[in-house]
């Protein structure tokens, strides 16, 4: 049963009112037939790297060919029927965006000399495209919005779900600079000096760091990373203007939103660090001085001390910067608040959160993206030590009554979390005590036993991945979605458009999205969307990162993901689907889109 | 600073920022290692035009790392790989063997330009 006229005319009417937007307007564009678009995403073009490095081990990137979907029938059991082309409607269409990791490059409380003492344990204390995070992000929300139609039904892009590590270091300013590029504010990507960069960049002993004014003496320039004059200066001082994302948007907590380096329990000290004057520029200064009181025990007595050391020339290796109170790092519950205060468009307000949860501290949500999809953010970080997770044993319990109730409404479930399958087996004891922690298999284990439960969306691992959880019959399960990173290579999030093929199956099709910055960097580009395809170049060659790994594999990128449907999807009625996707459309149009 | 300084001041650094009894979790992000050999296993199938039903599954092993899944006529897809980089791999389809190689270098091809 498709929405009848006089529903339609009441809805645009109501829209139109919501939204400020003429009534004969709203109901052209909603009464146009949806169209498949045209977007640029990875199934029109890839990027690659140059077969040839230009110096030593560097090497460009460029445009290469587009990648068709693959079906994908490891749920399913058997291949699927072709007619299904036919006759399928789109049942919701969004964004996946994962592991944003906004970076205040300059602040004290980064502690980049790590690197130097251990470059594979931590890959990610000091990377050469640090300073442009704000503007790859604003590049993500271009190609965002540029992807308002799903290209498979053409349905509207409904709304975004972020699963995690949106800020890098627990700071207040990365978390404010996150939530400010996707709500369409412009960022000033600096802290500290005005119009400066301070820090291991500019460092000539941070040999460990990539120095884009004269690589000649680091890691890099060994490599062949190119000499860029004015990168960091224009990186730190011109404004990242955002459109902000056309949709309502959502957010869970990550490891990096959680701990100190997304690793490490906080700690008074390490918030005193944060907002102090001085920093580390080697590893030996990091390790022998740093972290045994000079940066985090500021009594009077030990700072003169210090100081007097620091004249004498004993603690070669500490920096003096410049501080700033606004590189404070966020309690646990600061993070939730930080949510709240964005504004009703493109909201939600809280984009998950709610003031009971700032109240109460639960930090994980539920909410209904249609009467029909239900989705829950979940809070697995481990706020004791190590970067994996656990799901901690209130919301396992919490989430299976949710699961069991969506059961019983015929209601369609998802799961957002930081961490994925492979990485939910931290065993530490969380700081709070009390808490069993459920890990992977358990937590597989439970999801299954709901068939209603049809995706488990995360990130963490920076790799696209997609993996089957399926039911021990053999058919059956829920598809486990995991989408790279926006500061890793290869830079990609993900469109899903999540439908009913009304031959008892669904599909997700899922399409890697690079962000809209160009293919191939142009050398002296300092522009905004210049330094955004500049970082992504950077990324590619960051050889610590195993860029070639994180690209996932043909069958992690652009898919058609099968499965039976979980109950008889004619319950959902089209003039229900309808209902919905006139009101993404509206919210499309009022934001400026085609729609 | 001899050569071990850095070794002994990792402790340290690490010590003072986690209760000691924690430090089995400071493992890095996991899962590298059975990434790398899935991912290129999938890359080779693909590239193979194997018509695949059930994408391999990985596990490691003492010996290194195999992964098991199927195709649409019912054959068994093995890969067998070692357990360190650059994890020599062996895919194999209904008992024939379609790659022998490494990993790393299957993965950095996919990402190149068509030569």
């Amino acid at each position: 049963m498709s929405l009848s006229r006089r529903t339609f005319i009441a809805s645009t009417a109501a829209l139109a009112a919501t939204w400020g937007i003429a009534r004969e307007v709203m109901g052209q564009a909603l009464a146009a037939p949806l169209r498949l678009a045209d977007s640029p995403t990875t199934l029109l073009q890839t990027i690659k790297m140059s077969a040839q490095p230009v110096r030593g081990d560097y090497r460009t990137l460029l445009a290469g060919a587009g990648e068709d979907f693959i079906p994908r029938y490891d749920l399913l059991g058997r291949t699927a029927d072709d007619a299904r082309t036919r006759s399928r409607r789109s049942l919701y269409y969004f964004a996946h965006l994962s592991d944003i990791h906004v970076i205040d490059a300059q602040t004290p409380a980064r502690m980049d000399a790590i690197q130097s003492l251990a470059p594979t344990l931590f890959t990610d204390a000091c990377r050469p495209q640090d300073t442009l995070t704000v503007h790859v992000l604003a590049s993500v929300v271009d190609s965002v919005a540029a992807a308002q139609t799903s290209s498979v039904t053409g349905a509207p892009l409904a709304s975004a779900l972020s699963t995690g590590d949106s800020a890098d270091n627990l700071s207040q300013l990365e978390t404010r600079w996150y939530i400010d590029i996707l709500d369409g504010k412009d960022v000033i990507p600096n802290s500290g000096a005005t119009g400066q960069y301070e820090g291991p960049q500019v460092w000539a002993e941070a040999t460990y760091a990539y120095h884009p004014e004269d690589p000649s003496g680091d890691v890099y320039g060994e490599r062949g990373y190119p000499t860029i004059p004015g990168m960091l200066a224009a990186a730190v001082s011109n404004p990242v203007q955002s459109q902000g994302l056309p949709i309502p948007w959502y957010a869970v907590y990550g490891n990096h939103d959680s701990t100190f380096m997304g690793t490490f329990r906080p700690d008074p000290a390490l918030f005193a660090w944060a907002v102090g004057d001085r920093k580390a520029a080697t590893g030996d200064a990091l390790a022998v001085n740093w972290l045994q009181g000079y940066a985090s025990d500021l009594s009077a007595a030990q700072m003169a001390a210090n100081a007097i050391r620091q004249q004498l020339g004993l603690l070669p290796g500490i920096k003096t910067v410049t501080p700033d109170p606004a590189r404070k790092m966020l309690e646990r519950t600061e993070f939730m608040q930080a949510h709240l205060e964005s504004p009703a468009v493109p909201g939600p307000v809280g984009h998950g959160w709610t003031q009971a949860n700032v109240d109460s501290g639960q930090t994980w949500w539920s909410a209904d993206l249609t009467p029909y999809l239900r989705v829950f953010g979940l809070d697995t970080c481990n706020m004791a030590s190590g970067a994996d997770g656990a799901v901690p044993k209130d919301q396992f319990t919490w989430l299976e009554a949710q699961l069991a109730q969506c059961e019983t409404e015929g209601r369609l479930a998802m799961v957002c979390s930081h961490h994925n399958s492979f990485t939910l087996e931290n065993d530490a004891t969380p700081v709070w005590g009390g808490q069993q922690l459920v890990h992977a298999e358990e937590f597989i284990a439970m999801l299954l036993r709901y068939p209603v439960c049809i995706a488990w969306l995360n990130g963490h691992t920076h790799v696209n991945t997609i993996t089957a959880h399926t039911r021990d019959t053999g058919t059956g399960g829920f598809w486990e979605i995991t989408t790279a990173s926006c500061v890793d290579f290869p830079q990609q999030q993900q469109l899903i458009d999540l439908v009913d093929n009304r031959d008892g199956t669904l599909s997700f099709f899922v399409t890697a999205l690079d962000h809209a910055a160009p293919p191939t960097w142009t050398p002296g580009d300092l522009s905004q969307t210049g330094l955004a395809s500049l970082s992504r170049e950077l990324a590619a060659n960051s050889w610590l990162s195993d860029p070639p790994r994180l690209a996932g594999s043909p069958l992690d990128r652009n898919v058609e993901l099968l499965m039976p449907a979980p109950f008889d999807l004619s319950a959902i009625t089209d003039a229900a689907v309808e209902a919905e996707q006139i009101k993404a459309k509206a919210q499309l149009l009022a934001h400026g889109g085609a729609a | 600073m001899t050569r071990v300084g850095p070794v002994v001041a990792l402790g340290a650094a690490v010590a003072l920022l986690t209760a000691c009894s924690q430090v089995a979790s400071l493992t890095p992000v996991s899962g590298a290692s059975v990434t790398t050999v899935r991912n290129a296993a999938n890359v080779i199938l693909v590239e193979q035009e194997v018509p695949i039903l059930v994408a391999p599954t990985c596990s490691a092993v003492d010996a290194g790392f195999t992964c098991v899944g199927s195709t649409v006529d019912g054959e068994e897809i093995l890969v067998t790989a070692g357990p360190a980089k650059p994890f020599d791999m062996s895919v194999a389809v209904g008992g024939q063997v379609i790659f022998e190689g490494n990993a790393t270098d299957v993965l950095q091809e996919a990402v190149l330009e068509a030569s």
